[in-house]
C-alpha cells in the first residue's frame, strides 16, 4: 500500500494532509473493528465485576462499573443478552452452593432487572418499525417468580422488529378480553418451574379457544432444562429456548423479522 | 478448630447430657430439627415448640427426605451430602445450607439447615433455621417488581403512542415547562415550523426562539392569554426560520408541574394552501439529502434547506440569511460569476465541481446544479449542492470513508483515553508500515528494516509483538 499516493480531498480537510487524515481514518476504522469483542464471548473480569456490583449493597457500583463496560466496548445489547443472563445463572449457583441466601439472589436478579430496563428504554420496535411488522403476545404465568428470562426475550425480539406486548400473571378474564381486542401473531409463553405447567397448559387452552384457534404458542423458559415433556403437557405448539425456532414454529422466521428490522 | 459437640463435651467444658433431656434441648435449640437415616429417611421431627407452627409435621416421621424437598433442593441436598461423604469434615464445621421444604405441592418453607453427622453410621441431624420471615419479605418484593414490570410495560405502550402522536400531527405544537421556560418536547412540524432540528430544540428557552422576547414577559404573556377567553393568539416571528407564527397557549397541569402547550400555526398560512406537489416539494426541500439554497440575483442566500445547513456547518437559518454565496464556495466571487453567467445564458447549469467552504474553515467537495427561475421580476437562483467527498473517496477502494472515519473517531473519544487510543493508534501505524515495508521488498526484512531505519534486532521484535513471524522462522 502506498500512503503517500492518496492525495485527494478528504472531508474538511486538504491537500497533503488529507493523505495523513485518511492514514488515521483508516487506522482508527482497524482500531474500531478489532477492539469490538465477536458475538457471545464475555470476559470474565467483568462478569465477576457486574455479579459484585449486583449482589453489593450499594447499588451506586454499577455507576461506577459503566465507564469501564463502555471502555470495553462492552454493548447495550452485548450487556442486555449475555452479561445479565451469565451473571444471573451464577447468582443461582451461588445459592445452589450456598455461597449465596435466596434473599442475596432475589436483589441480586432484581437488580439485574433494573439495569435491563435502563438500557432497554429505547428497545420499541413499535414506532420505529414497519407498522406491519409481527406482533407477538409474551406472557410469564400467574405466580412465575422468575421475570428477569422474559424480559430478555422481549428486549431481544423488540430488536428484532417484533412489537411485543408483555403480560405479567394476567388472569383469564384479561387474557381473553386482550385478545379479542387485539390481534397478535402468535404467543409465547416463559415457565421456570414444574408447578407453573398446569398454569400454562391452561393458558395455551385460553389462548387457543379466544383466538378461534388461530395463534401458535410457544412454551421456553428454564424449565426446559429438566423437563423434555413440555409440549404434552401444556398442549402448546412447541417448546424451545431458542427464538429463531420459536418464531419459526410461530410462522415468523427471523429472516423475516430481522428483515424488519429498522437500519 | 471445630465445633464438634463432642470434642466439647470430651474436653470438659459442657456436662455430659442425659438423652431424654437432649430431645428438648435440641428441639429448642433449632427451630426445626430432622434426624435422617442413612436410606435418607426421617427417622424423627423435632419443632421448637416456641416457635411459630410449620403445620402438621409429624406425618414426616418415616417418610422420605425427597418427599419433603422441592425439586431444586433435593437436587442441592444430595450433591451436598456426596460432598460431605468423599471430604473429610476434620478441621471443618457443619455443612449449611438452604433449603426449601415442600408438602405434597401444598406449600413452602424455607429453611437453613446445618448438617451433622451422628454416630458411626451415615446418620444426619438437620438443625435448621426458619427462613420463613424473610421469604415473606422476599415475596413482598418479589410481587412489588412484577407490579413495577407491569406498570413499565403500561408506560411503554403510552409512551409509544404519545411519540407517534407528536411525530405525525400536522398540527406543530410545542410543550414549555412554565418554571424553566425551557422546552420540554415539541414535534417535528414545530422543529420546522421554528427552522431548527427536534434534538437542538428541546431544551432550549422557548423566549429565545422568537425575536424580540425575554423569558419573563414571553412567559407571563402566554399565560395571560391562556386564561383570559377567546382570545387572539400572539403572532411572533420565529428567529430561527424567520417565519412569522401565531402562537396559542394552554396552560396545564402534569404531576405537579405547570406546562405550557403551544400550538403554532404559520401566519401566511392562507397562501398554504396547497397542492400535492407543492407539498411534496416542500418534503423534499425539509428532509432531502441534497442541499437546496435560494439565492437573488446578486447571490444573496434568500432561503437554504436543512441539508445545506449542515453541509457547511451552519448553526441556522439566521445565521446564514441574507450571505452572499461567495462566503461559502471555495473559490469564492469566481465560482459565483461562472454559476450566474452560465444559468443567465441557458437558464440552467449541471455537474459544477467545487468546494464548500465551511463554517469551521474546512472544505467539502460539492457538485452543484443551479436553476434560474426567470419567471418573475426579481429572478431566483436555485443551487442544488450535492456532497461529492463520500463519491470521490469511493473511487478508493483501499480506504474507508471519511464519513466513516469521523464516526469511527466519535466512536472511540470518550470509550478510551487519549492516551490508550494513541498507544493502540500507534501499534496499529507500526504494524501497518512493517506489514507495508516487508511487501515493498518482498518480505526481505534486511532491506525492510533498512527501510524503516529500524536495527534488525529491534524489527524481529516488532515482528514478534505483532504476530507477524510464522514459528518456522525463528
Amino acid at each position: 500500500m502506498h500512503f503517500d499516493m492518496q492525495n485527494g480531498t478528504v472531508r474538511r480537510a486538504s491537500g497533503a494532509a488529507g493523505g495523513v487524515s485518511q492514514f488515521a481514518a483508516e487506522v482508527v476504522a482497524r482500531l474500531v473493528a478489532r477492539d469490538v469483542s465477536p458475538d457471545g464471548t464475555l470476559r470474565d473480569d467483568l462478569v465477576d465485576r457486574l455479579l459484585a456490583a449486583v449482589s453489593s449493597g450499594d447499588f451506586a457500583s454499577f455507576e461506577t462499573l459503566k465507564p469501564e463496560l463502555k471502555r470495553a466496548r462492552v454493548s447495550a445489547t452485548m450487556l442486555a443478552d449475555h452479561y445479565i443472563p451469565e451473571v444471573a445463572r451464577r447468582l443461582g449457583e451461588a445459592w445452589m452452593q450456598d455461597c449465596a441466601s435466596f434473599a442475596q439472589v432475589t436483589m441480586g436478579v432484581s437488580r439485574l432487572q433494573a439495569i435491563l430496563r435502563e438500557i432497554g428504554v429505547q428497545w420499541a420496535a413499535d414506532a420505529s418499525g414497519t407498522a406491519v411488522g409481527p406482533t407477538l403476545l409474551l406472557i410469564l404465568p400467574h405466580g412465575e417468580q422468575h421475570s428477569l428470562g422474559a424480559m430478555v426475550l422481549a428486549g431481544r425480539l423488540r430488536r428484532l422488529g417484533l412489537s411485543v406486548c408483555l403480560r405479567i400473571a394476567p388472569d383469564v378474564a384479561e387474557l381473553v378480553s386482550l385478545l379479542a381486542a387485539r390481534q397478535f401473531d402468535g404467543a409465547l409463553i416463559s415457565i421456570a418451574c414444574e408447578d407453573k405447567l398446569e398454569t400454562c397448559r391452561k393458558l395455551v387452552e385460553t389462548i387457543r379457544h379466544a383466538s378461534g384457534g388461530r395463534m401458535s404458542v410457544v412454551v421456553g423458559g428454564a424449565l426446559l432444562e429438566r423437563c423434555d415433556t413440555i409440549v404434552d403437557l401444556t398442549g402448546a405448539d412447541a417448546a424451545t429456548n431458542d427464538i429463531d425456532r420459536a418464531l419459526s414454529a410461530l410462522g415468523l422466521s427471523e429472516r423475516q423479522a430481522a428483515m424488519l428490522e429498522p437500519a | 478448630m471445630t465445633t464438634d459437640g463432642r470434642h466439647l463435651l470430651n474436653g470438659g467444658k459442657l456436662p455430659l447430657i442425659a438423652p431424654d433431656l437432649l430431645g428438648d434441648i435440641l428441639a429448642a435449640a433449632a427451630d426445626i430439627c430432622l434426624l435422617v437415616s442413612p436410606t435418607r429417611r426421617i427417622i424423627s421431627v423435632l419443632v421448637n415448640p416456641h416457635h411459630r407452627s410449620f403445620g402438621q409435621l409429624t406425618d414426616w416421621e418415616g417418610s422420605n427426605l425427597k418427599d419433603v424437598l422441592t425439586e431444586e433442593s433435593l437436587r442441592k441436598l444430595n450433591s451436598r451430602l456426596d460432598d460431605l461423604r468423599t471430604s473429610s469434615t476434620r478441621g471443618k464445621g457443619p455443612l449449611s445450607l438452604e433449603l426449601n421444604h415442600a408438602d405434597q405441592q401444598r406449600w413452602e418453607f424455607p429453611v437453613r439447615y446445618t448438617l451433622h453427622r451422628i454416630g458411626g453410621d451415615e446418620s444426619i441431624l438437620m438443625l435448621g433455621r426458619d427462613l420463613r420471615p424473610i421469604a415473606e419479605v422476599q415475596q413482598q418484593l418479589v410481587a412489588a417488581q412484577l407490579a413495577l414490570e407491569r406498570d413499565y410495560e403500561t408506560q411503554r405502550e403510552m409512551d409509544t403512542r404519545y411519540r407517534v402522536l407528536m411525530e405525525v400531527s400536522r398540527d406543530p405544537v410545542v410543550i414549555v415547562s412554565m418554571s424553566s421556560g425551557r422546552i420540554s418536547d415539541l414535534n417535528p412540524a414545530a422543529a420546522q415550523l421554528l427552522g431548527g432540528q427536534r434534538v437542538d430544540l428541546v431544551g432550549a428557552a422557548i423566549a429565545q426562539e422568537f425575536e424580540g422576547r425575554r423569558r419573563g414577559e414571553f412567559l407571563e404573556s402566554m399565560s395571560n392569554l391562556a386564561v383570559a377567553e377567546s382570545s387572539a393568539p400572539i403572532e411572533l416571528t420565529a428567529r430561527r426560520s424567520q417565519k412569522r407564527v401565531l402562537v396559542t397557549p394552554t396552560v396545564f397541569r402534569a404531576a405537579g408541574e405547570r406546562l405550557l402547550m403551544c400550538q403554532l400555526d404559520a401566519a401566511d398560512s392562507a397562501a398554504n394552501s396547497t397542492d400535492e406537489l407543492a407539498e411534496n416539494l416542500s418534503r423534499l426541500y425539509h428532509e432531502g439529502v441534497d442541499g437546496i439554497v435560494f439565492a437573488d440575483a446578486e447571490g444573496m442566500i434568500r432561503a437554504a434547506n436543512e441539508a445545506f445547513l449542515n453541509l457547511t456547518d451552519s448553526a441556522n437559518m439566521a445565521a446564514i440569511r441574507g450571505r452572499s454565496l461567495t462566503d461559502f464556495l471555495a473559490r469564492g466571487a469566481v465560482d459565483l460569476r461562472v454559476l450566474l453567467d452560465n444559468v443567465k445564458r441557458t437558464g440552467q447549469l449541471r455537474m459544477y465541481a467545487t468546494r464548500l467552504t465551511t463554517d469551521f474553515m474546512g472544505q467539502i467537495a460539492v457538485e452543484i446544479s443551479a436553476t434560474w427561475l426567470n419567471d418573475r421580476p426579481n429572478p431566483i437562483l436555485v443551487l442544488v449542492v450535492r456532497d461529492a467527498s463520500r463519491a470521490e473517496s469511493l473511487r478508493r477502494p483501499t480506504f474507508g470513508q471519511p464519513d466513516d472515519g469521523v464516526r469511527n473517531v466519535m466512536e472511540l473519544v470518550g470509550s478510551s483515553t487519549l492516551k490508550d487510543i494513541v498507544a493502540e493508534t500507534t501499534d496499529v501505524i507500526e504494524k501497518m508500515c512493517i506489514e507495508t515495508a516487508l511487501e515493498l521488498t518482498r518480505n526481505n526484512r534486511v532491506a525492510a528494516a533498512e527501510m524503516l531505519s529500524l536495527s534488525r534486532q529491534s524489527l524481529y521484535v516488532k515482528l514478534r509483538k505483532y504476530g507477524l513471524i510464522n514459528k518456522s522462522d525463528d
